[in-house]
């Protein structure tokens, strides 16, 4: 049986977001759109996804004058990754 | 990196996530400054109050007013870090902070409670020194640090049988060794 995967987590950008947080306590907008090798006009509509859906809590402040975005994963957000790993298996497995 | 509507086989989901993991697991900071930094201060310390001791002085450990610039600095520069190169934190960086602050805490309010544990408070802040150094050690995977945490643990017990201006001493030898060294070994080694 084939698990029905997350949606929300199974897009490029969006799984590579929540695999980097996944690993980091926190990470700001700059080094997410470095290593995701995005846009800044995609990254901030996926974020903004992850966070509606309360994978990601995300804080805006600022550092000087510039803005500044840090991102973190949630609780909510490391169950629906770890679900999302769970349901990959399946897929895997022969 | 594409757009959403990509389709991702489960193979490239797996393969997406580990080297997204590989990615941030190679973002560990070169922080060198603060084992540098503090392992001279609290040699100048630890000489200066073993100095002005034998000379009698009123107030010898008036020099460990010379901790309170330092932390200001520390402050100063880890706060400046922060707004250079602070991207992204990983927890073991946090830890490692966590874990120094603590120690720092410690070390500025036990000696007030000096009176209740004898006044052996160098060797008991060896002692916990000990226990950062080592777990820095593990956290940076840096053996030179890890061997540091032994020597303050055996520089520690062997405190206890010396006099409070030869604990000094033994304080700054064992720093210098144990905490100075391998603050060294790690800025050359990046």
């Amino acid at each position: 049986m084939f698990k029905e995967l997350d949606p929300l987590l199974h897009s490029q950008l969006r799984l590579a977001i929540m695999s980097l947080l996944l690993s980091l306590d926190s990470a700001d907008f700059t080094f997410l759109k470095e290593k995701t090798d995005s846009t800044a006009g995609n990254l901030s509509v996926q974020l903004d996804k992850l966070s509606e859906a309360g994978y990601i809590n995300v804080e805006k402040s600022f550092k000087g004058k510039k803005p500044l975005t840090t991102c973190k994963i949630t609780k909510k957000g490391i169950k629906a990754f770890e679900d999302y790993v769970h349901s990959l298996k399946s897929y895997i497995k022969p | 990196m594409n757009k959403e509507t990509d389709k991702l086989s489960p193979q490239q989901s797996l393969d997406l996530i580990t080297s997204m993991i590989d990615q941030a697991k190679g973002n560990v900071r070169d922080n060198s400054f603060y084992y540098l930094f503090w392992g001279w201060v609290l040699i100048v310390a630890h000489l200066g109050s073993f100095i002005l001791n034998k000379f009698e002085f009123k107030y010898p450990f008036a020099i460990w007013l010379i901790v309170i610039p330092a932390w200001i600095i520390s402050f100063v520069y880890g706060s400046q870090q922060k707004k250079k190169q602070q991207r992204a934190t990983t927890h073991l960086e946090k830890i490692n902070i966590t874990l120094w602050i603590s120690f720092g805490v410690l070390a500025v309010v036990l000696p007030f409670f000096g009176n209740f544990i004898n006044y052996q408070i160098n060797p008991m802040i060896l002692l916990v020194g000990s226990m950062a150094t080592m777990a820095s050690g593990v956290i940076l995977k840096f053996k030179p640090l890890m061997i540091g945490g032994v020597l303050f643990f055996v520089s520690g017990l062997i405190s206890f049988f010396f006099s409070s201006d030869q604990q000094s001493l033994i304080a700054a030898v064992t720093i210098a060794l144990g905490y100075l060294v391998p603050g060294y070994l790690l800025k050359s080694q990046k």
